[in-house]
Formats: structure tokens, C-alpha cells, sequence
């Protein structure tokens, strides 16, 4: 569909219709005019299937979704599986592989190469970052991946000077990152979207947003996390974030979840697919999908399934694939 | 017809958007975007710098639009009189109506980019490289050429 029906990016379709309209009462017969005319190829393009939602080589999956099975099955029968079942990106969440024995990344590398895979980012901590780039940075080229980052909140102190704070000890290890040709992120949980705690009117992730360099720290939207901190913290949709800042989000966490009442974050965590997060129409907004990977993530899929489907990690990550696979817009 | 635009109709553009480089009198000047620029006509060839994002909206483009490295170039309802040449851009997306010339985009060794033509004609050639491919509702007078995305 082009991402005709639910455009957006710098200028789209429908702001810039919109900013048409306020400008000439000419103009906005042209604009009527597009509306119209384009109603039939729009149409036409949903009834083939409309456009694939995440590019077919870049859906992923974050390691940590299958933690059980890399401890014990390692690293080197997790990937024969992974790409059986059609994934092209791995992210990772440590370097070891439980049980199964010591492996170094090289060996990881060579792993990953010979199941035509290709590691896109890690989760680090920040103590890591903090303390050990250097050898952070080498792991990554050696793992020949473009984005290093952690799966940790830009600081624990949820204060304003805290978050700047933050900001700029990111800022500093950003362009480490940069220089290193790589990309510095920061990937969310809910509490980001909380407001500080000495100032209700500010939200801890904007300040982080704005505070940091655009050059050099980059963000990996969860947006399960993101749904739920909207749940609790409200005021805010979570794609603005992507639309407002493309080129900030080069990475998604695509986790689902189901809505339950019940739970206090509004939501069960769940596999792909299964859940009413609106994915759809969440990645429908973005115009530049090519430039985006889409990892699939479950923080409880080793543990949790989807009846009457027996408890495996692994067979989560297939029928996810499968479902982000089969996304059109 | 779409974008039917009448004649008086006001140009509307981003003053931070257009800029003319210095050129002979002779020779049609290029055109930075930088921005988001409407219902206006570029006389010359217009340029995507290096890591700018540009936007265009039933624009005409007399001459050809050159994407540099990191660049987006994001068009709905342009006429392009010449070609589009993206070279490792951050991506290209024409969303209706016509090139004259070519589109090219290739990626070299970036693993992301993507070139996306929905309801376009294209009197020339299109080839596309290392980058996600849709092309949607489009009518190709010349070659079509891909390969695979990086």
C-alpha cells in the first residue's frame, strides 16, 4: 500500500495535504482532488497484500527471548535453528553459552557466518559501557555488527540533573561508538516513560531524547515497554517517537502484548502475533522501513506459551517469525 | 488527474529548504533540499547533501535530483524531468508521478537503505542495488535491474 493510507516521515502525504489546506482555499481543491483519485490504486494495492511491514532480511531476534536454549543447546544449534526458520538478524544479550562450554566471539562469528546470519546490536550494561568499551567496541567488530547498546535505563537516578547527567555520559560514549563506525543505543522498559521525580511535567525518555546527540546515541523502541508506559504514564503514542525522529530508531523490539486488566502494566507479554498491540498500524506510519530492523523479543517465552502449544522457547521464535513475516500494510 | 494544481496557486516552500548554488548564467543552477519543499518548479537539478532529508510534494524537478551518501529523498506526486541517482543513500521513495530519465540506486556495503516507486511512470531505465526493493503501480518504459539487498 505504499504507506499511502497512513503516511508519515519529515513532510507525508497527510501533513503535508494538511498544511496545503491552511494555506489557499486553492490548494485545498487540489488536495481534495488527490484524495479521490487515489482511493482506487490504494485499493487496488491492499487486495495484492499490501506492503511487507518489516523488510524480510531485517526481522531478528533479541538472544535474550531464547536464553533457556542458548545454555543449553549453545550458540551453534540455536542458529542452525534460527535460520531454518527464516530469521537474518541476531541480537545479542551476552556472549556465553551456558553449559554448552566456552566459546570467544570469533568463534561466534564464524557460527553466525555459516548460517548466513548477522549480528545487528548487543545488549551490554551500562557498567560495561562504562567501563570496558574498548573491548566492548572489538567484540562487536568482531561480531561485525553496527549497533552496540544496552538494554538498561540511561541511569537509575530518575531525576532531571540525573537524566542529564546521563545524557552526557552517554553523549561521551556515543562518540566512542560513532568513531568506532558503529551506532550507541539505549533500549526502553516503561520506566523511561515515567515523569522525573522532582519535576511531574517532564518525561524522563524526552529528556534523554533531547539532551542527547542525535550523531552519536541512537534508540531501540520496545514497543511493548512503550505501550505499557503509556498504560501507566499516559499522554503520549508511542510511534511519534519513530515518526518525529526516524532516523533516531534504527531498531525495534517487536514484543507483543495482550490486554489484561488485571495485570498492572495493561498487558501479558505474549508471542507475536497473539497479542492486540496494533503492529499494524504502528509500522503502516513508517515510510522508511528499509532503514529499520525489527527484532523479535519475549522476555517469558521460555516459560510461557501459547495454548495448546507445548513450552519451547524456540517454537515461540518460529510462529513469531512466521507472524512478523506475514505483516502488511 | 491529481494534484490538479491551478495556475495561481501560491508556491509554497520552506525558506530553510532551498538553497541555489553559485553557477554560470549560461548553465541551470542546483538546487539543495535540505527540507521539505512544495508546489514549486526547480528549474535545474536539485541535490540531496549528504545525510539530509528531503521532502518533496508535487514538485517539478526540470532537471535531475542526485541523492548523496546518507541522503533521503522522500516524493509524492513530483515530475522529474531527468534522472534519480541515489548512491548509498539512507533511501528513496517516489510516490507518484513520472521521471524522464533513470532511477539508479545502489548501495555499496551499507546494510540498510531501500528504494520504494508506487504509481510512477518512468521513461527510462530502473536499477536498484544492495537496497529493500517495492515497486507498486508502476509502468517502466525502459530495463528494470535489481540486486539483492546487502
Amino acid at each position: 500500500m505504499s504507506g499511502r493510507s497512513m503516511p508519515s516521515g519529515p513532510l507525508s502525504r497527510r501533513s503535508f495535504m494538511s498544511a496545503i489546506a491552511a494555506s489557499t482555499v486553492a490548494v485545498g481543491l487540489g488536495a481534495a482532488t488527490m484524495t479521490a483519485a487515489n482511493a482506487a490504486p490504494a485499493a487496488a494495492s491492499a487486495a495484492r497484500g499490501g506492503t511487507r511491514l518489516v523488510p524480510i532480511n531485517r526481522i531478528g531476534i533479541q538472544l535474550f527471548t531464547i536464553r533457556d536454549k542458548v545454555s543449553s543447546l549453545g550458540f551453534r544449534a540455536v542458529f542452525e535453528e534460527l535460520a531454518n526458520f527464516g530469521y537474518s538478524e541476531i541480537e545479542f544479550a551476552g556472549y556465553t553459552q551456558g553449559q554448552v562450554g566456552a566459546i570467544t566471539p570469533a568463534e561466534i562469528r564464524q557460527l553466525l557466518d555459516d548460517n548466513g546470519l548477522r549480528a545487528v546490536g548487543s545488549h551490554v550494561g551500562t557498567n560495561l559501557l562504562r567501563t570496558d568499551l574498548a573491548n566492548q567496541i572489538d567484540i562487536a567488530h568482531t561480531l561485525g555488527m553496527p549497533h552496540l547498546g544496552t538494554g538498561n535505563a540511561p541511569t537509575n537516578v530518575n531525576t532531571v540533573a540525573g537524566y542529564l547527567a546521563a545524557a552526557e555520559e552517554w553523549n561521551g560514549w556515543g562518540e566512542q561508538v560513532s568513531a568506532a563506525g558503529m551506532k550507541l543505543y539505549q533500549h526502553n522498559h516503561a520506566g523511561e516513560f515515567a515523569f522525573a521525580s522532582d519535576d511531574p511535567s517532564q518525561r524522563l525518555y524526552d529528556i534523554f531524547l533531547d539532551n542527547t546527540d542525535p550523531r552519536h546515541v541512537y534508540l531501540e523502541l520496545d514497543v511493548y515497554w512503550a505501550y505499557v508506559g503509556k498504560h501507566l504514564h499516559g499522554g503520549f503514542e508511542p510511534i511519534d517517537y519513530v515518526k518525529n525522529n526516524p532516523r533516531r530508531f534504527p531498531l525495534l523490539h517487536l514484543k507483543d502484548g495482550k490486554t489484561n486488566n488485571a495485570n498492572t502494566n495493561g498487558y501479558d507479554i505474549i508471542e507475536f502475533g497473539a497479542g492486540d498491540i496494533p503492529y499494524t498500524e504502528f509500522l503502516s506510519h513508517l515510510r522508511d522501513r528499509g532503514q529499520r530492523y525489527g527484532m523479535y523479543e519475549q522476555d517469558n517465552a521460555s516459560s510461557t506459551a501459547v495454548p495448546p502449544n507445548p513450552i519451547n522457547s524456540l517454537e515461540n521464535a518460529r510462529r513469531s517469525y512466521a507472524a512478523i513475516e506475514q505483516l502488511r500494510g | 488527474m491529481k494534484w490538479k494544481i491551478p495556475a495561481s496557486a501560491a508556491v509554497f516552500a520552506t525558506a530553510a529548504a532551498l538553497s541555489v548554488a553559485a553557477a554560470p548564467a549560461a548553465m541551470a543552477a542546483t538546487t539543495d533540499c535540505t527540507g521539505d519543499l512544495a508546489r514549486t518548479t526547480i528549474t535545474g537539478d536539485l541535490s540531496v547533501p549528504a545525510g539530509a532529508t528531503c521532502t518533496l510534494g508535487a514538485v517539478t524537478v526540470e532537471g535531475s535530483i542526485i541523492v548523496g551518501d546518507d541522503g533521503w529523498l522522500d516524493a509524492t506526486d513530483a515530475v522529474i524531468g531527468g534522472d534519480v541517482i541515489a548512491t548509498d543513500a539512507y533511501g528513496i521513495a517516489l510516490d507518484g508521478t513520472s521521471v524522464g530519465g533513470d532511477v539508479v540506486a545502489y548501495s555499496a556495503d551499507l546494510r540498510a537503505g531501500f528504494a520504494y516507486l508506487t504509481d510512477l511512470t518512468v521513461a527510462g531505465n530502473v536499477e536498484l542495488g544492495g537496497v529493500d526493493v517495492e515497486i507498486t503501480d508502476v509502468r517502466i518504459d525502459g530495463s528494470l535491474s535489481t540486486l539483492a539487498p546487502n
